[in-house]
């Protein structure tokens, strides 16, 4: 197993090497460049503050050389400069990820807790009204766009009913400690509440999927007619195996969170991490771009690891050697 | 099975109609508490406090700094100039505004005493000059040297009085002391000297520890969610002059961004925000929160909505290498076939004006007699006619064999401008011309091929000050990169008028030639002029004192002057 994992490990030192390159790329193909914002509107603005500002930011090098430029600081650690937010990009970025940990934390612990049993209990009673009704909200919950259902939930409780905040992610004038925090938490209801649903829906389905092939193996059968009681076949022998495939879809699920988040913090004007991408790519900040995608697909190799070992923890016939 | 069918039924039904409960509460309160007013904008400043501003946050950040920073001079709603930092506005009449042989002038400020930066040192002469200083150095990347240029040099015989030597006549000399306001020397200077292209990134600009001199301090800076300032209470309001005498009456005031559109409207109807600026929302959608709440019953007793025509102006550029665009008569044609008016009722119930020549009626070059043109096809088919185009077989007019087939660019995303284009489309083929439409983003659009000049006809907009003019815009030499005169409209005597303006000192003789101009600009059609912009602005009807100025200064003018009447 320690092989196994050093050896995956070492392996995903080239492939952030080449997702890096491939980001770094499709940043600079990108028509436009940073300082071209600084001409759209303002009249008095002159050619030779534009090609000063190219030279500050480094785009006048060619492509090879500011590839590793930025690569041999990035390795050691310094990832640049924000063009818009005036600080070192690792100080934003890792300020970003903690605000959205606000959001992905709950949501992951809902969508799991709501989806898993609610998946189990539409396989064990297939056909019935209750498994009819989660297919229905799960095909809801994959269909409806984040932002609409976002900005319906705002309607709702913000606008109509006054109990939630619409939008932000805190009070001004609230200082730290206990207060804080639960201020925090009445932010984070509505932008949760539509994060976890999105991914409670998929979860659903693929729990009771998973659930409806277990139960028609022989060795439920086979524990059910040895006599043990229904909870125990349930538990024991169905969903621990059903659960195999589920944490694959689990250990995807927080990339996902992550990278699906930019819409709902738009919308929630949320300033985690999906959201400064979004922004960074669009006002051409792409220190901040690049920082931003690079963290999101290392996040994606070391779920698909979690992913890997966790398969072989759960089921005893795979091993890793 | 029919049972299970009538759940499913009654289950869409019920999610269906959760969003028109009507539940609605009135939202008149402070948002967060009667010492506080919570703005809502759309955009995050890079920098405060610092003349340097890169790309297009630079309003958002106009308006944050004018709580934390006393203004030399500023402009009131009424656009009257008013003397703050300094004792008076210079004047040729009082003999503090001198001309001097060779065009040169000197102009004498007089600081007022008192004044302090938020650790105590005073603001002095000093903090001018090093302005200035910073703004002309080449290696710092400045927004916009143009005006600082002018000066040759800054004397200070004390700390309270500068005697500003121009190079040539400056029009606004009593406007501006230096064209780059003042900066904290004893803060700034040695990153200066170090190295002043990362001037821009000093934590004095972008944090918490930015030092104003004005009635309010910065407590608190949220990167990505909002800006607290809170009252100084130190500041000197009998030292000033302008609206910051009135003492402060709201403790805090906080800036909150939030990027889109619906969730900013959604702020508005929930009353979290308490005041809203230009550039929170859209006109269109601002038009219909309008209706909304005209609709029930909250316009005027919940919020007050303005939108004011400001200086915002909206036209199409036409290429005039173009070698249909290159005929007058062709360019004339193309006004005559549009229906302007049309557009504005349909589109924007007429609360945008249509705009017959570059300034608007606010601005002193404004011309009210030049010539309108009012939609007549008619008249644009004799003038095509004229210019020796006949019908070709798919309808669409030619000549020597070309096809008088012209492209419209603008911003993709923007949907007013797409609604105006599709427009424009189908009314100027009625007369013969295809328009073909092509969109880029912003990005591509501003930074390539504006300045390339690789465009046929291209809708955009400028945004005007009061004292802005036809220089750089209209004149022969200024053709990118020199300048922004991307129609490359060379006429020798708007050139000459054009260069000459910012150096006629009496406004009388500097309208009556902006008024020339107007002339032949409306002769010639280098640029089709479509409409003056309005932004909408807001607040909650029990927010006292909002003044918006409809120029390009901010909101937070008057910002001592905001109070709550609860």
């Amino acid at each position: 197993m320690g092989r196994y994992l050093s050896r995956r490990l070492l392996q995903m030192i080239p492939l952030v090497f080449g997702i890096s390159v491939i980001i770094f790329l499709v940043l600079v193909m990108a028509p436009g460049d940073p300082t071209d914002l600084l001409l759209a509107g303002n009249p008095k603005v002159r050619a030779e503050d534009i090609k000063l500002l190219r030279r500050i930011y480094g785009l006048d090098d060619p492509l090879h050389i500011r590839y590793l430029k930025w690569l041999r600081a990035a390795v050691r650690g310094d990832f640049g400069y924000s063009r818009t937010y005036k600080v070192p990009v690792i100080e934003l970025v890792a300020d970003r990820i903690e605000n959205s940990l606000w959001l992905t934390i709950p949501s992951f612990v809902v969508a799991v807790a709501v989806a898993v049993p609610i998946g189990v209990y539409s396989a064990l009673h297939q056909y019935s009204k209750v498994d009819y009704a989660a297919t229905f909200f799960a095909f809801f919950g994959i269909s409806i766009p984040a932002f609409w259902f976002g900005i319906m939930m705002i309607y709702v409780f913000a606008v109509k009913l006054h109990w939630l905040p619409p939008g932000g992610f805190a009070t001004p004038g609230i200082a730290g400690g206990w207060p804080a925090v639960v201020d925090r938490l009445r932010y984070s209801i509505l932008p949760v509440t539509v994060l976890s649903l999105l991914s409670m829906a998929a979860l659903t389905r693929y729990t009771r999927a998973s659930m409806l092939e277990v139960i028609r193996q022989d060795y439920v059968r086979t524990a059910r007619a040895k006599g043990l009681r229904e909870q125990v076949v349930i538990t024991k022998h169905a969903l621990r195996n059903a659960l195999i495939p589920i944490v694959t879809v689990l250990a995807l699920l927080v990339p996902g969170l992550f990278a699906g988040a930019p819409l709902t913090e738009t919308v929630f004007a949320w300033p985690g991490i999906g959201r400064l991408l979004v922004e960074s790519v669009l006002g051409g900040d792409y220190a901040v771009s690049q920082a931003a995608l690079l963290f999101l697909s290392v996040l994606v190799l070391v779920f698909n690891l979690v992913a890997d070992v966790a398969y072989a923890a759960l089921d005893p016939r795979i091993r890793y050697d | 099975m029919r049972n299970r069918w009538r759940l499913f039924g009654m289950v869409v039904l019920v999610v269906l109609s959760l969003p028109t409960l009507g539940l609605s509460a009135p939202a008149v309160r402070p948002a967060v508490g009667p010492d506080t007013i919570v703005v809502g904008t759309q955009q995050e400043p890079a920098n405060i406090g610092i003349l340097f501003c890169d790309g297009c946050t630079m309003f958002v950040g106009t308006m944050i700094n004018a709580p934390l920073f006393v203004s030399t001079v500023e402009l009131t709603n009424e656009w009257k100039y008013q003397p703050v930092a300094v004792e008076k506005l210079p004047s040729l009449k009082d003999g503090d505004w001198k001309l001097l042989p060779n065009n040169k002038m000197q102009v004498t400020w007089r600081l007022r005493r008192g004044i302090r930066w938020q650790d105590g040192r005073p603001l002095t002469a000093e903090d001018f000059i090093f302005a200035w200083r910073v703004n002309m150095n080449p290696r710092f990347p400045s927004a916009g040297r143009d005006v600082s240029e002018r000066v040759e040099n800054i004397l200070a015989p004390n700390p309270y009085t500068m005697v500003v030597q121009w190079k040539k006549k400056y029009a606004f000399a009593n406007l501006t002391v230096n064209g780059a306001g003042y900066l904290p020397r004893h803060i700034l200077n040695s990153a200066y000297q170090r190295d002043p292209s990362k001037l821009p990134e000093n934590e004095w600009g972008t944090s918490e520890r930015t030092i104003g001199t004005g009635p309010y301090r910065i407590v608190q800076w949220q990167k990505g969610s909002s800006i607290t300032l809170e009252r100084w209470d130190q500041f000197p309001y009998s030292a000033v002059g302008g609206s910051v005498r009135t003492q402060a009456r709201v403790r805090r005031i906080v800036f909150r961004f939030v990027p889109d559109t619906n969730t900013q409207i959604a702020n508005v109807l929930a009353g979290s925000i308490d005041v809203f600026d230009e550039t929170a929302i859209p006109f269109v959608q601002g038009l219909e929160l309008e209706k909304r709440l005209q609709r029930e019953g909250r316009l005027n007793t919940e919020w007050v909505l303005r939108a004011e025509p400001g200086l915002v102006w909206e036209h199409i550029d036409l290429n005039l290498d173009n070698v249909h665009l290159r005929d007058k008569r062709v360019r004339q044609a193309l006004l005559y076939g549009i229906n302007r008016d049309l557009i504005v009722q349909q589109l924007f119930e007429g609360k945008q004006p249509v705009a017959h020549q570059v300034f608007p009626p606010k601005h002193y070059g404004y011309n009210p007699n030049v010539r309108k043109y009012t939609y007549d096809p008619a008249r644009a088919r004799q003038l095509l006619q004229e210019a020796g185009y006949t019908p070709g077989p798919d309808g669409i007019l030619q000549k020597g064999g070309q096809r008088l087939s012209l492209t419209l660019m603008t911003t993709a995303g923007n949907r007013t401008r797409e609604a105006v284009q599709q427009i424009i489309q189908q009314q100027l083929r009625e007369i013969g011309i295809e328009i073909r439409i092509q969109n880029q983003p912003a990005r591509v659009y501003f930074g390539e091929t504006l300045p390339s000049r690789k465009f046929e006809m291209a809708m955009y907009a400028w945004v005007f000050g009061p004292t802005a003019d036809c220089e750089g815009l209209y004149t022969g030499d200024t053709l990118p990169p020199n300048g922004q005169n991307y129609p490359g409209w060379k006429n020798d005597e708007v050139t000459r008028i054009c260069h000459a303006v910012p150096e006629e000192l009496d406004e009388g003789r500097r309208a009556q030639m902006l008024r020339r101009f107007a002339e032949i600009f409306v002769d010639e059609v280098p640029v089709i002029p479509l409409y003056y912009r309005a932004d909408y602005v807001g607040w909650k009807a029990r927010v006292q004192n909002l003044k918006p100025t409809g120029a390009d200064s901010p909101i937070t003018w008057n910002v001592t002057q905001w109070a709550w009447s609860l």
